[in-house]
């Protein structure tokens, strides 16, 4: 079930996430596909906003929401045919946000060990029950080490324009989906 | 039954006020601030408030002039609904008596739930969580200093690792920390995550893993079992004695929530949901210096604005973002550590930053602005559900005090204190306070289906 068209999204999450670390945020960037077609792209505007709740994720949702000819009508799941592609693992609060939203699937770049709500920290999309939002499956790998790389020059803070250390190419992009109802069990 | 008499008779209204106030509940008295430099001859206007409205019978005896646009896309320029509250609230029990008392646990009016860290379970029984990660060892212990610079340079630094030393020295034999290797998440596989090419200059092993301790050590034998592993922070905590908290407190926590109570029924009146959450200036006294001036609050929009995430906790956070942002007075004090963090946080943990999103650029730390609830109460309704939870995480709050539990839905214990708990999570960099109001009177009014997310 390899499908190209993860790698490409996902390079446009990472040029996202690109323009926050210009932007002195912490790089995280989104895209969110409707029918083969990205409906918004957005990035983390904490610093901007002084508000630490703005991610990228959030971001893109307004667009989306605020947009009639994305959301012609408020119906309770607004999302459920909409992908998600981020560069890092959800937080608990947007793996929440887009659990309420209905959304249909995520594929992320990195783990998110500190506040990841899609598994590493709380399994918000699957784990947790609740009694009205669907749960969805959530695959992390995809342009991991770009993710990675993009944070470790974030938080570089003595020397901005130090070069950038490479990774060793031992991994390659995931292609194959991995099953998640069997990933979850062993946790 | 007052409503801003005397000098604040004296303000005209303005959709752009220049002028500013709030009601302090222990001196019954109304502050009154400019939000912005005053030219010579420029009129001192406030802002009224769009529309009055009252208490019913049995309900203490208040008015608020509410916003009538609560949705934040609005333009909003005074960046906070201000509250007018009367300064008479004769239901008040807490207004009765010595304000400088000190109440015991149980003439408080609510109840505090201990959020006990998931981690505090390294204590009892000697063993500890650990994490893998990537080392090196460094024969030449000329060439150490060199490769702790090229580290830093190359960003390793990174705050995981915080609770660790990051040499070891057995013997003759220097170990060097790297950096984190543990991928251990449900989805990905258990191979660790890519190791660090180390310039060839450097003499070194190949880097290689290994477990080390995940969280600093809290006491005497911690630091012994966990240092045996890997060189380990000694951070002990503060006592985990709850705050005290006075009579003339309690009082001001009794106006908050009869002022919320009102925004919630009003919420509900007007077709929302009726869920509401009030941040109230600061609580003010010898102690306590208040770190904010200005009440917010907020309620649930998600019906009005078609949005479904438009919860009242999201909606007072950006209000208060929003002001921040554009008041130009100096709001933004330097925290005191010892006011703002609950007393359970180590030291350690409150310096842990995260990989995503809470942190400010180094150049807004070194400007001394701080996150936007550090040691701010909020109060709120309904328990928040996961988001609005994680949402006051990500914002540094330091304590909630909530109404209604919500047990299927909510993200900060529910009404046992046992449910999903998101300050609670071992992994989570800030811990807040957890309270249950004590309900006191008919709710009817804050009645909503048990699965919404509030
Ligand atoms: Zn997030
Ligand atoms: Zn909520």
């Amino acid at each position: 079930m390899a499908n190209p068209q993860h790698e490409k999204w996902m390079a446009r999450a990472i040029s996202m996430a690109e323009e926050a670390l210009e932007a002195n945020e912490v790089p995280v960037g989104c895209v969110f596909v409707r029918n083969g077609t990205i409906i918004a792209e957005a990035r983390n505007r904490t610093n901007e906003l002084r508000n630490a709740t703005r991610h990228a994720e959030l971001e893109a949702i307004d667009s989306i929401l605020s947009d009639p000819l994305l959301t012609p009508q408020q119906i309770q799941h607004p999302l459920s045919e909409t992908i998600l592609y981020v560069t890092v693992e959800p937080c608990i609060m947007c793996a929440s946000a887009l659990r309420q939203t209905g959304i249909k699937e995520v594929f992320f770049g990195c783990e998110n060990e500190r506040f990841g709500g899609c598994g590493s920290v709380l399994g918000v999309n699957q784990e947790l029950s609740h009694p009205n939002h669907p749960s969805y499956p959530a695959v992390g790998g995809y342009g991991r080490e770009a993710a990675i790389m993009l944070l470790r020059r974030f938080y570089m803070t003595e020397n901005q324009n130090a070069p950038v250390p490479k990774l060793k190419a031992n991994r390659v992009l995931k292609t194959e989906i991995p099953k998640q109802a069997d990933g979850k069990s062993d946790s | 039954m007052a409503l801003a008499l005397g000098l604040g008779s004296l303000f005209n209204h303005s959709d752009n006020p220049n002028v500013q106030f709030s009601i302090d509940t222990s001196t019954e008295s109304i502050r009154y601030t400019t939000t912005r430099r005053i030219e010579a001859d420029e009129e001192l206007c406030i802002f009224y408030g769009h529309k009055l409205w009252f208490h019913l019978a049995g309900q203490p005896s208040s008015a608020v002039a509410l916003r009538e646009k609560d949705g934040y896309e609005n333009d909003d320029s005074l960046g906070g609904l201000d509250i007018l509250q009367d300064i008479y609230c004769g239901s008040n029990p807490f207004k009765d008596g010595d304000p400088s008392d000190i109440l015991q646990e149980n003439e408080l009016p609510f109840e505090r739930i201990r959020v006990i860290p998931e981690d505090d379970s390294d204590d009892i029984d000697g063993a500890f969580r650990t994490i893998l990660t990537w080392v090196v060892d460094v024969p030449d212990p000329r060439s150490i200093t060199d490769l702790l610079k090229w580290m830093k340079s190359a960003g390793l630094e990174t705050p995981e690792l915080q609770h660790l030393k990051r040499i070891r020295r057995v013997d003759s034999l220097t170990t060097i920390l790297l950096a984190t290797a543990s991928t251990s998440t449900p989805h990905s596989s258990s191979s660790p995550a890519p190791s660090i090419p180390i310039p060839a200059n450097f003499l070194t092993s190949e880097p290689y893993t290994l477990e080390v301790p995940a969280s600093a050590a809290l006491t005497i034998p911690q630091v012994k079992a966990k240092s045996a592993m890997w060189p380990t922070i000694y951070a002990p905590k503060r006592k985990g004695e709850p705050e005290k908290w006075t009579r003339a407190k309690a009082a001001w926590a009794w106006d908050a929530v009869s002022t919320m109570i009102g925004a919630a029924e009003e919420a509900g009146k007007l077709g929302e949901l009726p869920i509401a959450s009030y941040v109230p200036a600061s609580f003010v006294d010898s102690s306590n210096h208040g770190e904010m001036t200005q009440s917010f609050v907020a309620y649930d929009t998600r019906r009005t604005s078609a949005h479904p995430l438009r919860h009242s906790v999201m909606n007072v956070v950006r209000k208060i973002a929003d002001w921040r942002a554009s008041s130009s007075t100096p709001s933004l004090r330097s925290p005191d550590p010892e006011l703002s963090d609950p007393t359970w946080v180590t030291s350690a943990s409150s310096q842990i930053v995260s990989i995503e999103n809470t942190l400010p650029p180094p150049a807004a730390q070194r400007n001394g602005s701080h996150y936007l609830l550090t040691s701010l109460t909020l109060f709120t309704t309904h328990e928040p559900c996961v988001m609005c939870s994680m949402a006051l995480l990500h914002s540094r709050v330091k304590e909630i005090i909530v109404v209604v539990p919500m047990d299927k839905t909510g993200g900060c214990g529910g009404s046992s204190g046992k449910g999903t708990c998101v300050p609670r999570l071992k992994a989570v960099n800030h811990r807040f306070g957890i309270a249950g109001w004590k309900i006191d009177r008919e709710m009817d009014g804050l009645t909503i289906d048990e699965d919404v997310d509030a």
